[in-house]
């Protein structure tokens, strides 16, 4: 099956950008490969989105990978890996609590380090740090390509001698 | 507020919910588990973290790199200048910082001492969990002279600020040689004591022998790391896995042991205690006295690109992700603590031991609320 | 207070009213609750330590707010701790003092800003002594503990019977309720 992916390679990892819909493949796929340390989850706040970046290493020969995916905000949900890996468990509900993506399939996702009654999710950029005041903040539109896509390829020049406006 | 029901579950009589709460003389910190108990054994265990919440990230998205230094400190706070490290390196690896070899040995010693530090304290913790009040008396006397030794370098004792982009913030003073060299001989004879005090102790063997057997897979699936990943069987460490700083160049071993239970995380962390003390023997007589101690990095920070980084904290990997866009305030900067993925275990461990077995637990997986919380 | 006696023991006979002895011997046999939050718990702890021993003062560990009459708020409170605090505060007998030890009980600290850190503790429970220091050297907290000890046993400083504690802290309120965390 086809997944919706983008591979590259930064300082010493193998990073693996997915389409939210493929994350729960390609993380499977990863498991059957050995990686079987779960490092942590993190989650950033992309301005166009929610990007779940789960960092793994392979105990076997200590091969580092990255798995980032960016998920709309009016639809922050995600497949949860906690069935995989069980010590992401904490990482994902962190990353509710604070961020405020969903992961589908968690078996236990309430908020860890805030209050329960408590209904934002404090880390989006939307909200100012307190402190010294961040410049205004604007919604980003979403990127083009996405950024699980690979780019177009860049068009070939036309040919000046076949004239005019082709045929 | 607490998550366990208090109806009546079909086939389970006699269930008492007691908690532990943010108060107590043997959680190490600000936790708080729900436990259910039937008599004397635990049937469900629901652990609440949270009360030392201290918005560590959001903060320090609005401060400059070196700002977000002395913040970091305050996470693991027993282990001093152990938590600047993965920020100062994840930084110089995204601007290219060339830090010089006498740094980096100087920052190795500090890292060392401060594991020493750090087990010391463990030490003297967990026997008071026990109920031995002794060593916690001797224990913290060591670390006494540690603090000090840090203090007349780095300017205060516990929360140093001490490491910086590309070195250290001050050269070291002219005593620290012959201070560590005296307190390493001093270790060394007070160690026996230790030894019999804690590891023969009968009263520590009928307490942590059997109890908590954690196994290599279930451990390693569950994101442990550290002395209680190591005491599990698995030889993952930081350290020698993906080195830094001066540790290419020094020999050293990582204690492992087979069992799993409490007493083996007893064991490790004082085997890890002997290996620092070689670790630091070699790096006095490496690290010249004189020369460069801190490298060039640039005046103004513009720092971008995605970087995460960790190192080998006392209690397992302490990690952190850097978010950067361009300017020299983080746009994210997400700490993975050590004991966070540590705690994860504890219905693994607490469930189907006896009450107090589950405090012998506690004290071996050793939690720090500032890096759990944040 | 004063001293009467004789010519050969000068120093036998103590006169005061029942005050201030009642004072002077609940000002020598101070007992703290353990309750080390962060950072400064670990400097607390350092203070009874052979270096800095607070235990020759009559000052030791009660981990029981039904037992003890010093508690020492060392660490950052955040909202989630502060009902707790409150709590326990509640269950401490009378007469009871609070110190508040280091940056964040006195006034939040470094972490001042946080969208869920009280700006220090005597927004909850009233405090006696402040200890300045982020942390505060264990000598510095041994000044406090014998600042108190003295505020306890002075005659001008008369402890008043009931305190008064804040009351319109809402440790409840969400931030972006109570306007401390806007929304850009």
């Amino acid at each position: 099956m086809e997944l919706r992916m983008k591979q590259e390679r930064l300082f010493d990892e193998d990073v693996y950008t997915v389409h939210p819909e493929d994350y729960r493949a390609l993380c499977e796929k990863l498991k059957a490969e050995g990686y079987d340390f779960p490092r942590a989850i993190s989650s950033v706040d992309m301005g166009y989105g929610l990007r779940v970046v789960l960092h793994l290493t392979r105990m076997s020969d200590l091969a580092k990978v990255e798995v980032r995916t960016d998920v709309p905000y009016d639809d922050p949900v995600v497949d949860s890996v906690t069935d995989l890996w069980p010590g992401v468990e904490w990482h994902e509900r962190e990353a509710y609590d604070l961020m405020g993506i969903r992961f589908r399939g968690h078996p236990d996702l309430r908020r860890l380090l805030l209050e329960e009654h408590w209904e934002i999710h404090p880390l989006q950029k939307r909200y100012d740090t307190g402190g010294y005041p961040l410049p205004d903040w604007q919604p980003k539109d979403w990127p083009d390509p996405a950024p699980w896509e690979e780019p177009p390829p860049p068009e070939e020049p036309e040919e000046k001698a076949e004239g005019g406006e082709g045929e | 507020m607490s998550t366990i029901s208090l109806e009546p579950v079909p086939g389970r009589t006699d269930e008492m919910v007691v908690n532990m709460g943010p108060q107590h003389p043997a959680t190490h910190g600000v936790l708080r588990v729900v436990i259910g108990l039937e008599g004397e054994r635990i049937t469900r265990a629901v652990p609440h973290i949270g009360y030392l919440h201290r918005n560590h990230e959001k903060i320090e998205e609005a401060r400059s790199y070196t700002q977000v230094i002395p913040y970091t400190d305050r996470m693991d706070y027993v282990s001093g200048t152990q938590n600047e490290l993965p920020v100062v390196l994840a930084v110089e690896d995204l601007l290219g910082i060339e830090v010089p070899e006498r740094a980096k040995q100087i920052r190795t010693i500090f890292f060392e001492l401060f594991r020493i530090a750090s087990h010391l304290v463990w030490m003297g913790t967990a026997m008071l969990d026990l109920g031995a009040i002794t060593p916690f008396l001797y224990t913290f006397w060591d670390r006494e002279i540690i603090l000090g030794i840090v203090e007349k370098t780095a300017g205060a004792r516990m929360l140093p600020n001490y490491y910086t982009l590309g070195g250290v913030r001050r050269d070291l003073h002219p005593d620290f040689f012959k201070d560590v060299a005296d307190f390493l001989d001093h270790l060394e004879r007070r160690m026996p004591d230790y030894e019999h005090l804690v590891l023969e102790n009968p009263i520590v063997h009928a307490r942590t022998k059997g109890v908590g057997v954690l196994p290599k897979e279930r451990a390693i699936a569950r994101g442990v790391s550290g002395p209680v990943l190591r005491a599990s069987g698995v030889a993952y460490d930081v350290r020698k896995a993906f080195p830094y700083d001066a540790y290419p160049d020094v020999e050293f071993e990582i204690p492992t042991s087979p069992d799993g239970d409490t007493y083996a995380r007893f064991w490790v962390r004082f085997q890890e205690i002997y290996q620092s003390c070689k670790i630091i023997r070699q790096l006095l007589e490496k690290t010249p006295k004189v020369g460069p101690y801190k490298g060039k990095a640039p005046a103004r920070l513009r720092v971008s690109g995605e970087r995460y980084r960790a190192v080998e904290n006392s209690r397992g990997e302490l990690g952190v992700y850097v978010v950067g866009d361009g300017t020299d305030k983080p746009y994210r900067i997400k700490h993975r603590g050590a004991a966070f993925g540590n705690l994860q275990v504890i219905p693994d461990l607490f469930i189907g031991a006896k009450f107090s077995d589950a405090i012998a637990i506690l004290s071996s997986l050793d939690p720090v609320f500032g890096e759990i919380d944040r | 207070m004063g001293l009467l006696g004789s010519e050969e023991r000068p120093r036998d006979i103590i006169l005061g009213t029942l005050d201030d002895l009642i004072n002077l011997a609940r000002s020598r046999s101070m007992w703290p609750l353990t309750f080390g939050i962060a950072c400064c718990a670990i400097e607390m702890m350092a203070t009874w330590d052979p270096k800095v021993d607070a235990d020759r003062f009559g000052m030791f560990f009660r981990n029981t707010p039904r037992q003890a009459d010093v508690m020492i708020v060392s660490g950052t409170v955040n909202k989630k701790l502060a009902k707790r605090l409150r709590r326990l505060y509640d269950q401490m007998a009378e007469p009871k003092w609070v110190i508040s030890m280091g940056a964040c009980a006195n006034q939040g600290g470094p972490f001042r800003q946080g969208y869920s850190v009280v700006e220090g503790v005597d927004k909850i429970v009233p405090v006696d002594v402040y200890i300045p220091g982020c942390p505060p050297r264990p000598e510095a907290l041994l000044q406090a503990l014998l600042l108190l000890r003295d505020k306890i046993a002075d005659r001008e400083l008369r402890y008043k019977r009931p305190r008064e504690i804040p009351t319109d802290y809402d440790v409840m309120a969400e931030p972006g309720k109570d306007g401390r965390l806007p929304v850009l």
